[in-house]
């Protein structure tokens, strides 16, 4: 198998008129950081949700590991090894976080390999083993933004997409967020990362691509995206 | 002794009477509440799936009355009996009235759904009357009397066996199903598609199952209360569904719509409202309100409890996410 994990081929996407989606084409190597910057409205969201089968692209393909999976529905792609931790967290309010980590689960079937990963995100966010029967919508948003990786592993992702972490949170959280991207990735999890915080996702990134309404303009590597004075000048303000 | 002191000594009588319509209209309410917790989608034809339920379980009664093995079994058996196939074939009809009425237009506006909802209402009726005409010869159905003991429970109080049953089976479902959704995989499935559908889908959950096996249970449940009806009451028509379906709706709004909890809160106070409200209302009116009157007074005081809690007894306050 090649190296790269993930394409996006020509993908355009579409909400019913708006063209949000323009000839995107990029792609994630195995055990890469990849961040995706470009400011509001540009498509980062809708380039993660495409990936994730939430949005169906109208032309052009998502191949990962070699497959098309387009048109694969969204609950089957969590199978294939693709996790989405989704902007906003989308904590299910009303579960408990041990719960919100049993639908991360869903597709998992074998206990004791859960059982394991139950121990694994809880040794990465002891603050979640802490909390575990509390209802999801009482934690901080720090806390939610835990639960939201969490959950998230707890699928056992080969590819980890991350629609900005650090939204919201206080610098040590911020800090402490980035130090699990780092580890993720050690442990060998490739992650694709969309995020506001340009200059620290590009610190921890081994290549970045830079989107503007709906289309990609720029590619580096993360030190080279941090020289580069459109960058700097844009989104390192 | 006047009249309010005899009403008195009726009153556990009243309270029997009340908790068995109570639970069947719970039982019922929990199917429309767990559909529109997920799909804020009221299910007009829930009210025939119940009929429909209640005609099955009937019909199996006579089936085995008109073999003769009736009189020879134990009635508790063929009670769970009847009752277990109405829940089979209402569950089924439920799972394909969603599948054929429902899915095609769920992403239409909200209006679509609920006219093709009420066009499957207008249909099952009809079907079932044609069957029974057919069958029959009459479109009505008179079940067999399966209890006849009575049991006292206490001095005063000396109720139907099978009210016993009716209530003992309601909570034993109602037990089930707060299992089911608090410990099961696919029941904490529920609560999440009913939360945020989109991020379900995120989490490997396929959620036409979620909805579809949401129908299979709440149609189960109101098939299984459809034949403890008939079994109450004694007889059952194409016709029986609207008004308790009316009634269970209420009451599933009373105790807040979408919430498990407030279903069953809400069905057992309606029955309990309204077999009180149809003793109670003559002589407290002094004659002026008949029994008849017993809805107009159930509604009044359910009326009253909205305009003061508009989200139900135990639904969130109105503006507040969950
Ligand atoms: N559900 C939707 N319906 C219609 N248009 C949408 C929808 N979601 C996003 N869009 C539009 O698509 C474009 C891209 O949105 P997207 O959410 O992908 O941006 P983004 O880069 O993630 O922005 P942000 O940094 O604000 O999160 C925007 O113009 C947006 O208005
Ligand atoms: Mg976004």
């Amino acid at each position: 198998m090649s190296d790269v994990m993930l394409a996006l081929e020509n993908v355009n996407t579409f909400y019913g008129k708006i063209h949000a989606l323009r000839d995107i084409t990029f792609e994630v190597k195995r055990g890469e950081i990849v961040t995706l910057i470009g400011s509001n409205g540009a498509g980062k969201s809708t380039t993660l949700r495409t990936i994730s089968s939430q949005l169906t692209p109208a032309g052009g393909r998502v191949v990962y590991q070699g497959g098309v999976i387009s048109k694969t529905p969204a609950h089957e792609v969590v199978g294939l090894g693709i996790a989405h931790v989704p902007e906003g967290r989308k904590i299910f309010p009303a579960l408990t976080v041990e719960e919100n980590l049993q639908m991360g689960a869903f597709r998992i079937r074998d206990a004791r390999r859960n059982a394991e990963n139950f121990e694994r995100v809880y040794a990465l966010f002891p603050r979640l083993k802490e909390r575990y029967r509390q209802r999801g919508g009482t934690l901080s948003g720090g806390e939610q933004q835990m639960l939201a990786i969490g959950r998230a592993l707890m699928s056992m992702p080969k590819l980890l997409l991350m629609d900005e972490p650090s939204m919201g949170l206080a610098p040590m959280l911020v800090e402490l967020i980035f130090q699990s991207i780092v580890q993720l990735n050690r442990d060998g999890i490739t992650i694709l990362l969309v995020e506001q915080n340009a200059k620290k996702a590009l610190k921890v990134s081994h290549r970045g691509y830079v989107l503007q309404t709906g289309a990609i303009t720029l590619t580096g590597t993360g030190r080279e995206l941090l020289r580069n004075d459109t960058v700097r000048e844009a989104y390192l303000g | 002794m006047n009249q309010l002191q005899v009403l008195v000594k009726i009153i556990p009588q009243l309270l029997s009477d009340g908790l068995a319509l109570g639970f069947v209209y719970a039982i019922v309410a929990l199917g429309y509440t767990m559909v529109y917790g997920i799909l804020e989608f009221i299910n007009f034809a829930h009210s025939e799936l119940f009929m429909f339920g209640a005609f099955v379980g009937t019909e199996v009664l006579l089936l085995l009355k008109s073999a003769g093995i009736l009189a020879d079994m134990s009635p508790t058996v063929a009670l769970l009996l009847s009752m277990l196939v109405a829940m089979i074939f209402s569950g089924a009809l439920g799972v394909t009235v969603d599948r054929v009425a429902y899915r095609p237009v769920r992403s239409a506006p909200k209006l679509v759904p609920f006219i093709s909802a009420i066009g499957v209402s207008f249909i099952l009726q009809d079907l079932v009357r044609m069957v029974e005409e057919a069958k029959n010869g009459k479109f009505y159905l008179n079940a067999p009397t399966l209890f006849t003991n009575r049991i006292t429970l206490a001095p005063n109080m000396v109720v139907p066996e099978k009210t016993l049953y009716i209530v003992g089976l309601c909570l034993l479902m109602m037990v089930a199903l707060t299992l089911f959704v608090s410990k099961n995989k696919w029941g904490k499935a529920m609560r999440a598609v009913a939360q945020d559908r989109e991020t379900a889908r995120l989490m490997g959950i396929n959620v036409d199952k979620v909805i579809a096996l949401t129908f299979l249970i709440g149609a189960a449940l109101g098939g299984a209360a459809g034949t403890l009806f008939s079994v109450q009451y004694g007889s059952i028509s194409p016709y029986s569904g609207f008004v308790l379906g009316m009634k269970a709706f209420t009451a599933a709004v009373f105790g807040g719509i979408g919430k498990i909890p407030g279903a069953m809160l809400g069905g057992i106070l309606l029955g309990l409202i309204e077999v009180f409200g149809a003793s109670f209302l003559g002589a407290l009116t002094g004659g002026v309100f008949g029994s008849e009157y017993k809805d107009v007074l159930a509604f009044a005081i359910l009326i009253l409890i909205l305009i003061f809690k508009p989200s139900g007894l135990l639904g969130k306050p109105v503006g507040e996410k969950v």
